[in-house]
């Protein structure tokens, strides 16, 4: 297996906000959370694309870079996980974030920045699978359970496809070859394009090893 | 005069064959710069479910992945819908 994907199809996606739903209903996401969210570009305008946004679990994910406390990591699957247990909720992530991703809970009158919450392509996060815990904290584990992320499985057009990297991109391929246009990946570059980073020379570390 | 248009042909035939050559794409576990959270197990080491989806035992992975690659292979309806 290579590693999880998303590809949002901009010449199908009807602005059903059926992904939104689907993920919202599953994980039991909590109001003013949007893990997922369709954003339509020139709305109204002959030839506006709508497409679904979320996180895009990047290879080179700059969440991970920027986190304070390192709460993230990726797993074997390409997915971009966290811990909550750590998280400050300090909002560096949304920062960082290309797509608008990390979603913070208002945790009171005053707007205080709770955990951050993010699509996890629903692999839960690092609690038993399937456990309570899990799901109150990450959601639904649809990845331990042999099923794909229920965005891109309830999508009704299939522009949302979710699943290995190689078996979407045929999928998308096939499409785009039938149809002889629109081979546009929104975010791709963004998220899957980016060039491997040469090793830092070794030299410039402190002998123990420790960063600076 | 032939082996050097035989021997330029061929030169030119793996440039430009190298440009079809596909980098690899796995990724493996890669945990932040001094992750200290708890560690996670891998979704194929999950029991199964009532709502688990193929037919995949705890921990066989290749099973577990082809599970995956038949919901994946599901999203297409050009092989659906014929």
């Amino acid at each position: 297996m290579a590693r999880m994907k998303f590809i949002c199809d901009g010449e199908r996606c009807i602005e059903c906000n059926g992904c939104v739903t689907a993920c919202k209903q599953e994980h039991e996401v909590p109001w003013g959370i949007n893990r997922r969210r369709v954003v339509t570009i020139n709305d109204g305008s002959p030839g506006e694309k709508s497409l679904s946004v979320a996180c895009m679990h990047c290879s080179d994910a700059p969440c991970m870079a920027v986190c304070p406390t390192d709460v993230f990591y990726r797993t074997d699957e390409g997915v971009v996980l966290h811990d909550k247990d750590g998280c400050i909720g300090c909002g560096y992530c949304f920062y960082a974030c290309p797509f608008g991703a990390p979603q913070f809970p208002q945790a009171g009158a005053f707007g205080v920045r709770g955990k951050m919450d993010k699509c996890t392509f629903c692999a839960g996060g690092p609690e038993a699978d399937g456990s309570k815990d899990e799901f109150e904290k990450y959601g639904r584990n649809r990845l331990s359970e042999g099923k794909l992320p229920a965005c891109a499985e309830m999508c009704s057009t299939k522009a949302l496809l979710g699943g290995d990297g190689d078996v979407i991109a045929d999928i998308f391929r096939t499409r785009v070859v039938r149809r002889g246009k629109g081979s546009d990946v929104f975010g791709w570059s963004a998220a899957y394009g980016a060039p491997a980073r040469p090793t830092p020379a070794t030299g410039a570390a402190p002998a123990d090893g420790k960063k600076g | 005069m032939r082996k050097t248009v035989a021997l330029a042909t061929a030169v030119l035939a793996a440039v430009v064959l190298s440009g079809c050559a596909e980098r690899a794409q796995n990724l493996s576990a890669k945990p932040g710069a001094n992750y200290s959270g708890k560690p996670d197990t891998a979704p194929w080491k999950a029991q199964a479910t009532p709502y688990s989806a193929g037919n995949f035992q705890a921990g066989d992975k290749a099973a577990w992945e082809k599970a995956i690659k038949v919901r994946a292979d599901g999203q297409n309806e050009y092989a659906r819908v014929r």
